[in-house]
């Protein structure tokens, strides 16, 4: 649903709050409210083809509204106090039956219970990373391993997800573009209809061109002899773990990387070894 | 309720001509007349249509649902497809009974109504099904010679079998040579055990060791593996399992559902709404209502005290040691009336959660080794017992 894929790169996408949406109608659009009702009601069916997923930004009691109305529309629950909150994802699970649907969860103390529960009830997940503290990379990795390896998580994990898929097909990515983060991609617009940059961007000063700004940063900390110089992640990443300290010490996520690495060689292997379609000698 | 399907089960009659000594029910003599069937479907009907509902499938239980007469059946089937084609719903049918009272009368009927295939219940070695007044091996003669007749008119006979102390006694070799190479079964389900419904010495007898009924289920999930898997036998809940495990799509039995109250309800000759059949007739505590004294399915289901008890349930559970469990994915806790038999309480895990994990790790390890080794066999289906069996 909401992966890198579909945010085209051709056009930007704005992520709208509902009150918005006159506003920007005939744009590509995002759009979040805390009210599934008010979702329902206020966008019609000729908002929905430039829609590329809702959001909601909270989980109120009851998401029947949600479940029959427009139906494949990809929607996006927000957890943002995941310790407290994961266990009513209970109750947004029947939307699956109808919607693609992600969770998207900072990566913070007790988050790990969030992913589990949310790849145990077959939701994909969007981590907003961060810069990640040496605890949080041993959860992250604890994560990576159920997502690559175990049976029970069967939908994508994201950064992982697209990492991976890049990774084994050997297809240019960028970390900015999968955490929907690119100013080149994404515009938040906020309550007062101001338009800002997304993500962990919201509130800086990038430069008059913004839709340049990550191939701007990329450059100035190869340049500037930064970690990144070395760094042999440094095309998927492109300095997105050096926002906003550039001190941060990418230690912890390089093993995560490198453990994406591996599996997709591995998975490469294993797509090699798969015999072509109707070929008449394969075992 | 589940976005597009809709399961219901329906006890067309809460009487029954058996006396199992460990039923969990409380039969009554009451059966549903058809008028009665018609204003229970109207109100499904318009919870289907309130929720935008496409599908529903009625699960025929009893009591005994063949006391009933073919007839009755016949009438049922025209007026529901009548009814569901107005509606413009997809409804299916399938058939749970002991089998007893069959006669090739029911032949047409079964064909028609329930694709020619029926789910029956046997144990092996039998201790608690029985007829009034008469002994488990009377019931298990009569049952083989009806389940015999019913096959030779071309009806597949699907079978659930609950172990028992003198199952795990004879153990999972001569259970599977018995059900399998003795009888022709060749499709059943194991269920565990529970103390449903009013106490007596039978259901306090039913406990069982967690660990000796583990290492039985293991035991014949292997034999299955070895000898029935690629020989069209199908054991639930084993090959759902090896499919689970094998990232082939699995309907998993209803006791490891996410929520079974946004699965399905039961409806029983009465009117009485529960959660299950396991429910309906015996814990009147925690009915959600009566069906045909509601204006409203939607509202009644909606409004219930007692069904946000089920929904609340695996909220509740997510939140103490199942998040920790490897196998959450599978099993959310397991089953509520499980759970409340043996606990008296929703909130606690199912009592068999160790076999349960023990039983996951080990379908896993085989699924593991035989894909490995390019060893499966093409996709394990199995439909209609496993989904809905208590």
């Amino acid at each position: 649903m909401t992966d890198t894929t579909t945010l085209p790169a051709d056009a930007i996408v704005y992520h709208i709050p509902l009150e918005r949406l006159s506003a920007y109608r005939g744009r590509r659009l995002i759009v979040r409210s805390d009210d599934p009702h008010a979702l329902v009601h206020r966008i019609g069916a000729v908002d929905l083809d430039n829609l590329a997923y809702v959001q909601l930004r909270s989980l109120p009691s009851g998401s029947d509204a949600l479940v029959h109305w427009a139906e494949g529309l990809g929607i996006e629950l927000v957890l943002d106090s995941p310790p407290e909150d994961f266990a009513r994802l209970y109750d947004y699970a029947k939307l699956l039956d109808n919607h693609p649907v992600r969770v998207l969860l900072p990566v913070a103390a007790g988050f790990e219970k969030a992913a589990k529960l949310a790849s145990s009830l077959q939701f994909a997940v969007r981590l907003q990373i961060g810069q990640p503290a040496a605890p949080l990379i041993e959860s992250l990795a604890r994560l990576l391993a159920d997502y690559l390896h175990r049976p029970t998580v069967g939908q994508p994990v994201e950064y992982f997800h697209s990492v991976l898929l890049g990774l084994c097909h050997r297809q240019p990515i960028s970390l900015w573009a999968i955490q929907e983060e690119d100013p080149a991609l994404v515009r938040h617009v906020d309550a007062g209809g101001q338009e800002r940059l997304p993500g962990k961007l919201a509130g800086a000063d990038v430069g008059v061109r913004p839709e340049q700004f990550v191939e701007q940063w990329a450059s100035r900390l190869r340049t500037e002899g930064a970690e990144c110089a070395e760094c042999p992640f440094f095309a998927p990443c492109r300095g997105y773990f050096k926002w906003p300290r550039r001190d941060y010490d990418c230690a912890g996520v390089k093993t995560l990387f490198r453990t994406l690495q591996q599996a997709a060689e591995a998975l490469r292997a294993d797509l090699a070894a798969i015999p072509p379609a109707g070929d008449a000698n394969s075992p | 309720m589940n976005g597009n399907h809709f399961s219901l089960i329906l006890l067309a009659t809460n009487q029954c001509n058996a006396a199992c000594e460990y039923c969990f029910e409380d039969k009554t003599r009451d059966h549903l007349s058809i008028e009665r069937l018609g204003l229970i479907l109207d109100k499904v009907l318009d919870h289907m249509d309130a929720h935008g509902i496409g599908a529903l499938t009625i699960h025929w239980q009893g009591g005994e649902a063949m006391l009933l007469p073919p007839q009755w059946y016949r009438e049922a089937f025209a007026l529901i497809g009548e009814a569901g084609a107005q509606r413009g719903k997809h409804i299916d049918h399938g058939l749970q009974t002991n089998m007893l009272p069959y006669s090739p009368e029911w032949d047409a009927v079964i064909a028609e109504m329930f694709g020619n295939s029926v789910s029956t219940s046997l144990d092996y070695p039998n201790l608690y099904r029985k007829l009034p007044e008469r002994g488990p091996e009377h019931y298990d003669a009569l049952w083989a010679s009806k389940v015999r007749m019913a096959r030779s008119a071309g009806i597949d006979v699907k079978v659930i079998s609950v172990p028992n102390r003198a199952t795990l006694e004879i153990g999972a070799e001569r259970f599977y040579e018995h059900l399998v190479d003795e009888l022709g079964v060749t499709d059943f389900q194991i269920n565990t055990p529970f103390p449903g419904g009013e106490a007596n010495d039978a259901k306090q007898a039913l406990a069982l060791g967690v660990a000796d009924l583990a290492r039985f289920h293991c035991e014949l999930a292997d034999i299955w593996l070895e000898r029935g898997a690629d020989r069209a036998v199908r054991i639930g809940p084993f090959d759902q399992l090896v499919n689970y495990f094998t990232q082939r799509d699995a309907t998993l039995p209803c006791i490891w559902g996410r929520n079974c109250a946004d699965e399905f309800i039961a409806v029983d000759a009465r009117g009485h709404v529960a959660q299950c059949d396991c429910w309906v007739t015996s814990y009147p505590d925690y009915r959600f209502g009566n069906i045909l004294e509601c204006d409203s399915l939607s509202e009644l289901l909606r409004d219930s005290p007692a069904r946000r008890r089920f929904t609340e349930r695996p909220v509740q559970l997510v939140q103490r040691d199942c998040i920790d469990c490897d196998y959450l994915a599978l099993c959310h806790g397991g089953c509520p009336v499980r759970t409340y038999s043996m606990h008296q309480t929703l909130l606690e895990k199912d009592p068999y959660c160790e076999l349960y994990k023990t039983l996951f790790r080990h379908i896993e390890d085989q699924a593991t080794r035989l894909a490995g080794a390019g060893a499966m066999s093409p996709q394990t289906s199995s439909q209609g017992v496993e989904a809905l069996g208590s």
